[in-house]
C-alpha cells in the first residue's frame, strides 16, 4: 500500500504529502521541517454570514495583518522553505486592503500563492491584478439559486448575481490571458442544503469554472454547528447525479473520503501540522485553525504582528507545541473537532509511523497540479 | 522502519486460563506477550543481555500490561517516550520526537510488538486495525463532584503559581467540564505573551499531580463578527 489516491491531474480528494518525501525524510530523521503549505487569512472579519461557517469558533485576540506584517511573513516563509500560501482560513482575505499586494509579492518571491474567498469584492479591475499571481482561486458558493444563497450565505438576494458576474469574469479573464490559474467553486454541504446541489452543479456547467467540489461540513469536538454526519448518507444518489454532469473541461468531485468518515479520526497523533499549519486573520500562529478560539490558548505560539514568523518557527514554543499534539499528552479523536485540513495528511503520516504503507516510488510520475498545497 | 524477526512462537506456554501467551523473536532477543480479550496482561523479555537496551525492554514491559494489543503496537513506544520524559528534560531530536528517532534501541521491541499484534490478528479475522483507546480517567477523580474537584485544582494551582512568581488571582479554575476539562481565567495582569506557556506547564502540572491525562483551556471568545450568527 502507498496510501496515495489514484491521482487525477487534480486532486481535490485526497493529499499530495507523498510527492514531498524529501520533507517527510528529514521530519522522520526529527529535524526542524518548514511547513510546505501555510494556510492563513489576512484579516478575521468578513463581509458574509454563512450559516455554516467554522470562523464562528474561532476567534482569538485581534491584531491588525498590515502590508509591512504581510510583507515580512512572505519574505520569512519563502526564506525557510515554505512552498504554498492559501488565503483560506478564518476571514475574508478579498476585504484587507493589503489582499492584491500580498497576492502579488508572494509570487514575486517565488511562493505558489492561492485564495479562498466568497467572491463578492473581486470585481473586473481586482481580478485583472490578481489572477496571473495565483494558482488557484476557489469560491465559496453554497447554492446554485438566488433565494436559497441569500438565506445560506447570510447575505442579500442580488449578492448572487454579484458572485455570479465575477465567476464568470474569472473564467473569462483566464481563457483570454491564457493563464494557469485553476478557478473552483467549492459547496460546504450541510444535509440541509440537499436542494441546492444539483442546481450549483448546473450553475458551474453555465460558469465555466474548471471545477466544483463538494465537501462535508467541520464541527467543533462539542458539534456546535450541529452537524448531523448520519445524514450524509441519504445525499449520496444527488452527489453521483453531480458528478455526472462533468464534462471536458469540468470537473465536478465530492469529497468522499471526508463524508464517508462521518466525522470519524482513524488515528490519535497529529503529525501533519509541522507539514502545514494554519495562521488566523489576527496573525496568530497556531498548529490547526480548529486550535484558534482562545479557549485552546495552550496551543497558541506566536503571532506574526509581534514576532517575525522565522523566528516563532524557529522557537522552543513552536517545537513544543507540535510536539504536544504528536504525544500521547494529545487525542485527535477526543480533543480536536471533525476532519481538519490536516485529516489527510494525518492519515497518510500516521499510517506510514505505523508501518501500514510505504512511501511510493514516483520516478517518472507527473506530479499533480498545486503540489505546494499539500 | 522494517526489520527482520527471527521467528515466532504461538504456541508458548498458556499457562494461565483464558491468558493467550504470544512470543516473539528476533536475534536472541525474545518478548512474550500474554493477552486477555485483547488486552496485555503480562509482558516479559529474555535473551537481552546488553544492560542498556535491556534497559529499554523493561520500560517496554512496564508499560505494556494494560494496554490493548493495538494500542500497543501503534503506541507502545510514545508511551515509554512518555514514561521516561522528565519536565524541562531537553528532547532528543530538535524536531519531532517519534519511536524511530528517539532512540535506536526502541526499534527492536517496537518491531516484536508488531509481529505479535500481526499474529494474534491473522487467527481473529475480525479483528479490526482501527484504534479508539483513550486512558481513562480514574475512578478516585470520578467519585469526586465538581466543587472537589475543583477544590483540588485550586490547590495544584496554587502551589504552580508560588513556583512562577505569580499571585493567587492571576490564574483561577473556574469551572471544569465533563470531568475532564478545567477551565481557567487569566487576570489582566497577566500579559499576552506568556498566557499559552502557562497553561501549557500548568497542564503538566495538574497531570502529574493527580495521575489523570485532564485538560486544560482557557475561557472560549465569542465572535465578534457582527454579521455572523451563532
Amino acid at each position: 500500500m502507498t496510501g496515495m489516491t489514484d491521482h487525477t491531474e487534480l486532486i481535490l480528494d485526497g493529499t499530495k504529502i507523498a510527492w514531498h518525501q524529501e520533507r517527510i525524510r528529514a521530519w522522520e530523521r526529527g529535524e526542524r521541517i518548514a511547513p510546505i503549505t501555510i494556510d492563513m487569512a489576512l484579516t478575521r472579519a468578513c463581509n458574509f454570514a454563512c450559516h455554516f461557517c467554522y470562523a464562528m469558533l474561532q476567534e482569538n485576540d485581534r491584531k491588525v495583518i498590515n502590508k509591512q506584517v504581510i510583507f515580512d511573513f512572505l519574505e520569512d516563509c519563502a526564506d525557510i522553505g515554505v512552498k504554498g500560501i492559501s488565503f483560506v482560513s478564518d476571514g475574508e482575505s478579498t476585504i484587507s486592503p493589503v489582499f492584491v499586494d500580498a497576492c502579488v509579492r508572494g509570487h514575486e518571491l517565488g511562493l505558489s500563492m492561492a485564495v479562498g474567498t466568497n467572491g463578492f469584492v473581486l470585481n473586473r479591475r481586482k481580478l485583472e491584478e490578481v489572477l496571473p499571481a495565483l494558482t488557484y482561486i476557489r469560491i465559496n458558493i453554497s447554492a446554485g439559486e438566488r433565494e436559497r444563497y441569500a438565506e445560506i450565505m447570510g447575505v442579500k438576494e442580488h449578492w448572487f448575481d454579484r458572485v455570479r458576474q465575477n465567476i464568470k469574469d474569472m473564467a473569462e479573464i483566464k481563457k483570454r490571458d491564457n493563464l494557469p490559474v485553476t478557478i473552483g467553486l467549492q459547496m460546504v454541504l450541510m444535509p440541509e442544503y440537499e436542494d441546492q446541489i444539483l442546481p450549483l452543479a448546473e450553475l458551474g456547467k453555465e460558469l465555466r469554472p474548471d471545477y466544483l467540489v463538494i465537501k462535508h461540513c467541520s464541527d467543533n469536538e462539542d458539534g456546535d454547528l450541529g452537524v448531523d454526519y448520519g445524514a450524509y448518507k441519504g445525499l449520496y444518489d444527488k452527489l453521483h447525479q453531480a458528478e455526472a454532469l462533468s464534462d471536458e473541461g469540468y470537473q465536478v468531485t465530492v469529497k468522499w473520503s471526508k463524508i464517508e468518515a462521518e466525522g470519524r479520526r482513524s488515528y490519535q497523533r497529529c503529525y501533519g501540522a509541522p507539514f502545514m499549519i494554519q495562521l488566523s486573520g489576527s496573525g496568530l500562529v497556531a498548529p490547526c485553525g480548529m486550535l484558534f478560539n482562545e479557549r485552546y490558548k495552550k496551543f497558541h505560539i506566536g503571532n506574526i504582528c509581534d514576532q517575525r514568523f522565522k523566528d516563532i518557527w524557529e522557537s522552543e514554543r513552536y517545537w513544543e507545541v507540535m510536539n504536544y499534539i504528536a504525544s500521547p499528552d494529545f487525542n485527535a479523536q477526543s480533543m480536536c473537532g471533525s476532519l481538519c485540513l490536516q485529516h489527510k495528511v494525518n492519515e497518510f503520516l500516521d499510517g506510514y509511523q505505523k508501518g501500514q504503507l510505504d512511501l511510493p516510488k514516483l520516478n517518472g510520475q507527473e506530479p499533480p497540479q498545486h503540489i505546494d498545497f499539500v | 522502519m522494517n526489520g527482520v524477526v527471527d521467528s515466532i512462537d504461538r504456541s508458548a506456554d498458556a499457562a494461565v486460563s483464558g491468558e493467550e501467551r504470544l512470543r516473539a523473536e528476533e536475534n536472541g532477543r525474545c518478548l512474550t506477550l500474554g493477552l486477555r480479550k485483547g488486552k496485555v496482561v503480562s509482558a516479559a523479555h529474555e535473551g537481552v543481555t546488553d544492560p542498556a537496551e535491556r534497559e529499554v525492554f523493561d520500560a517496554f514491559c512496564r508499560v505494556l500490561e494494560g494496554l490493548p494489543i493495538q494500542e500497543a503496537a501503534d503506541h507502545a513506544g510514545h508511551h515509554v517516550m512518555a514514561a521516561q520524559h522528565a519536565p524541562g528534560q531537553a528532547r532528543p531530536v530538535p524536531g519531532i520526537v517519534t519511536p524511530w528517532n528517539a532512540d535506536p534501541r526502541f526499534h527492536r521491541p517496537m518491531r516484536l510488538i508488531r509481529r505479535i499484534r500481526a499474529d494474534y490478528a491473522a487467527r481473529r479475522p475480525s479483528a479490526s486495525v482501527e484504534n479508539f483507546w483513550n486512558p481513562t480517567i480514574s475512578k478516585d477523580w470520578l467519585r469526586l463532584d465538581e466543587a472537589k474537584q475543583l477544590a483540588c485544582v485550586d490547590e495544584i494551582l496554587s502551589a504552580f503559581l508560588a513556583e512562577r512568581g505569580l499571585v493567587s488571582g492571576n490564574l483561577v479554575a473556574v469551572g471544569i467540564e465533563n470531568n475532564i476539562r478545567v477551565l481557567l481565567a487569566f487576570s489582566e495582569e497577566v500579559g499576552y505573551a506568556h498566557k499559552s506557556a502557562l497553561l501549557m506547564d500548568f497542564e503538566r502540572k495538574l497531570r502529574t499531580a493527580t495521575g489523570d491525562r485532564l485538560e486544560v483551556f482557557a475561557e472560549e471568545m465569542a465572535d465578534e463578527n457582527r454579521l455572523r450568527r451563532l
